[in-house]
């Protein structure tokens, strides 16, 4: 049986364990840059019941509540703690998986729904006294439901889905609910009748596979509890399948050197993080956005693998394609390096041997003493005004 | 997998402070149990404070020095403290709450 473990409203929870005055009251959790200039990275349950939800501007946010406590994000924190709760859980007989800093995966052998509920309570009961954070945990045959589980009962609840109870546990929840449903397959269940999970469930298979082939499939399968699925193993390969960087920048800008500022910070830690791997990036991709909603997506793949942070740069400010005076508005940029393998040899040309050795220098002396000891100058742009 | 690693705030400049920096040093008297400083009482600007409770606990780390942060709950207020591995010294580092 899968447990999926989602600490509740996490980032908000921590800053309200931290300072126990905003106990009970709306908090919302944002970037460090301004507090009306940034979007809500997480809200505290009092402020979800006023309507107040991740991704949200803050300015919004304020609009509906203008009492609500502003605190600004702490990644070292979240981080901490998720990886403090981590090892809590490890030592429970079970393969263990970490999807997000806010949620765990555990795999559990199915002993009773008894004995399944009683290890749900006990890990409830731990990260509680050892944090004082509560989390929700869903129980099932598959992920999906687990995942789902762990949502119905939010915040602090403990579900096991299983055959006797599925069917009335999913009647009244929304499909958009589940993990890998959006707003577009939504829509076109909706159209054709399916608004729930009871209704998902009891659509022929046959019909759904006709519809939307493989992800039919998936569709009908998903809910059942009849569907069993593990953890994925661990692997042999020690590097991920891609690297990104993103940010959301202060306020829109059509200034290239400021873009580029940006850029040039993001290409930097997706730079360092090659090279701590000691891999290096055929693939480029580079995505930007502005307000409302226009967005650009735009991937590239070199013949040449790199994990310098120049290098990266200069391939992603060609994809980004701004030269020749072309003008464009950024409220968001993301750097994504995939095409990932084991560096393997070394360069034939000495700039790129000479950028690669200061690289990884600079990565010894911001090892010593902290990130951002050294950077590229430009850097320093990425907070000039307009 | 999700990577611990991927830090996306590290070190950016800051803009403007959202509450009152001190980074104070301050004389602390703790114990040390299980691995971990826990704090006592501490002396900031002369003055007494008791450690009623350890709100929170965590840690930081840049480069070779590793920060262990602590939100203290005091009959004065809430307060946040730092101890630094490098420099075994102790830091008050903003008020939470008066």
């Amino acid at each position: 049986m899968i447990f999926h473990i989602d600490m509740d409203a996490f980032f908000a929870s921590v800053e309200q364990a931290i300072n126990p005055s905003l106990k009970g009251k709306p908090l919302i959790v944002g970037s460090q840059e301004s507090k009306y200039h940034t979007v809500v990275c997480a809200a505290s349950y009092e402020a979800k019941r006023l309507g107040i939800d991740s991704g949200m501007p803050t300015k919004e946010a304020f609009l509906i509540c203008p009492q609500a406590h502003f605190v600004p994000a702490d990644s070292a924190r979240y981080l901490f703690v998720s990886n403090q709760i981590f090892e809590l859980l490890k030592p429970y007989p079970a393969a263990l998986n970490r999807s997000s800093i806010d949620e765990f995966d555990m795999e559990f052998c199915d002993n009773g729904k008894n004995e399944l509920l009683s290890i749900g309570k006990e890990i409830k009961k731990s990260i509680q006294n050892e944090f004082q954070l509560t989390c929700s945990i869903g129980i099932a045959p598959n992920w999906q439901l687990a995942k789902l589980g762990s949502k119905i009962e939010k915040p602090n609840g403990l579900i096991l889905i299983d055959q006797n109870n599925h069917k009335n546990l999913l009647k009244n929840i929304p499909i958009e609910k589940v993990c890998g449903i959006g707003p577009a397959l939504t829509k076109y269940l909706n159209e054709l009748g399916i608004i729930n999970c009871n209704q998902l469930l009891e659509y022929p298979k046959n019909l759904l596979i006709q519809r939307f082939g493989k992800i039919g499939n998936w569709l009908a399968d998903c809910l059942k509890t009849a569907y069993k699925d593990s953890l994925p193993k661990n692997t042999t390969e020690t590097y991920p399948k891609s690297i990104s960087h993103s940010y959301t920048l202060p306020q829109q800008t059509s200034n290239q050197t400021i873009i580029y500022a940006w850029l040039r910070m993001l290409s930097e830690m997706v730079a360092q993080r090659l090279r701590k791997l000691n891999i290096e990036s055929h693939t480029i991709t580079v995505w930007a956005s502005n307000h409302p909603n226009t967005g650009f997506y735009r991937q590239k793949t070199f013949q040449a693998g790199t994990c310098l942070g120049s290098e990266i740069f200069f391939r992603s400010r060609g994809i980004l394609g701004l030269k020749n005076g072309k003008k464009m508005a950024i409220r968001a940029l993301g750097i994504n390096a995939s095409g990932l393998c084991n560096k393997s040899q070394i360069s034939l040309f000495k700039k790129e041997q000479n950028e690669e050795f200061l690289g990884r220098l600079m990565d010894k002396i911001n090892g010593k003493f902290g990130d951002w000891t050294l950077y590229p100058a430009i850097v320093n742009l990425t907070h000039k005004k307009k | 997998m999700f990577n611990p690693q991927a830090r996306w705030d590290r070190k950016l400049p800051q803009k403007e402070s959202q509450c009152e920096l001190f980074n104070e040093p301050i004389k602390m008297t703790c114990l040390f149990t299980k691995g971990r400083p826990l704090p006592r009482y501490f002396i900031w600007r002369n003055k007494l404070y008791r450690v009623k409770k350890v709100n929170f606990f965590w840690q930081e780390q840049q480069g070779r020095e590793i920060l262990s942060y602590f939100s203290l709950q005091t009959n004065q207020g809430t307060y946040q403290t730092c101890f630094s591995n490098i420099t075994l010294s102790w830091v008050l580092n903003r008020v939470i709450s008066t």
